[in-house]
């Protein structure tokens, strides 16, 4: 084998954990409601469709979307849990990538009602459950990479949520 | 470190993503159930070409299946059994060695289980098991697949 070759092996796998870490830093700065710097972590022309607030594409509509509507609905004064994001799958092309990921949410009891109606609308719960939420949910992310002026971002990235779901 | 040295080093980290990525991908199809038809109508090839055609599990209270047939049999059966109960399964925290075309691996797994209890005081239930995989691969025709694979829960196992 070339050195040349050997190079790129060793890219691809520097690739993978860069990926990673992009990734992971994005949930921790969802952790600490840092709704500005999540937005530097999609490409210009990225797609975001996180659940349950829909598709918005080009970061312009994402920074809406992640600071006018997740970051004013989430009051850092009143944390509602956390995440613990795992199981990663990233499969590096080039300049491109995919990944998946599944991510635990755990929430405190004062989960808001939406989430709480959500998660009964696709679990199919009885309107008698009472209005106390699970204490743990989980989700699954799907997302693409692409390298951009040197640096992985997301090139899209969908947020099923919850998962897996009963259709 | 010559060129043949790191090859070899590359190759390990290269199996070891892979090793990875197939046991993960496994736990996403366990996972993936979506509703009774897709139950009904779902094909088990895809997940028995994680397993080799020897492959013997070991899983507590299920006991030991060897060869596709009873690990095909198996995998039915958790997939029937988790499937509508609100339940998932993680794996974390893996530990893998890498030797040729064989490798080790120790993963911490958690079943999470909830459901609604009985009218008319129903409530939402939320259980939690830990458990161990200690996995062994082998590649085959260039893929990783389970050799073994033997999942304790409880883990650890009460005295």
């Amino acid at each position: 084998m070339s050195l040349e070759e050997m190079q790129a092996r060793v890219r691809k796998l520097q690739d993978i954990e860069d990926i990673k870490k992009l990734h992971r830093k994005y949930i921790f700065m969802l952790s600490n409601y840092q709704w500005s710097d999540m937005v530097e972590c999609f490409s210009k022309n990225a797609v975001a469709d996180l659940d349950p607030d829909g598709k918005y594409i080009g970061k312009e509509e994402i920074r809406k979307l992640i600071v006018g509507v997740i970051g004013e609905r989430i009051n850092p004064l009143r944390p509602k849990g956390g995440q613990i994001l795992d199981q990663p799958i990233i499969i590096v092309d080039g300049d491109k990538a995919t990944g998946i990921w599944f991510m635990n949410r755990y929430n405190s009891n004062d989960t808001t009602k939406e989430h709480w109606r959500i998660m009964k609308q696709y679990y199919n719960y009885p309107e008698t459950v009472e209005a106390k939420p699970p204490q743990i949910s989980r989700g699954k992310y799907d997302a693409e990479y692409v390298r951009e002026d040197g640096e992985w971002k997301f090139h899209s990235l969908k947020w099923n949520f919850p998962w897996p779901r009963y259709d | 470190m010559t060129l043949e040295e790191l090859e070899k080093n590359v190759q390990t980290l290269e199996d070891i993503n892979e090793i990875e990525n197939m046991h993960r991908d496994f736990i996403y199809w366990l996972n993936n159930r979506q509703s009774e038809e897709w139950l009904n109508e779902i094909e088990f090839t895809k997940a028995i070409e994680y397993f080799t055609a020897t492959a013997v599990i070991e899983m507590s209270s299920y006991g030991i299946h060897r060869g596709k047939h009873e690990v095909n049999k198996l995998l039915e059966r958790l997939v029937s059994e988790v499937a509508f109960s609100g339940g998932r399964i993680i794996v974390t925290q893996p530990i893998i060695e890498v030797d040729g075309d064989k490798a080790e691996g120790r993963w911490v797994t958690y079943r999470f289980t909830e459901a609604p209890t009985s009218p008319p005081n129903t409530k939402l239930v939320l259980n939690w098991e830990q458990g161990e995989c200690i996995s062994g691969y082998v590649k085959e025709d260039g893929k990783w697949k389970f050799g073994s694979m033997k999942w304790t829960y409880p883990w650890p196992i009460p005295d």
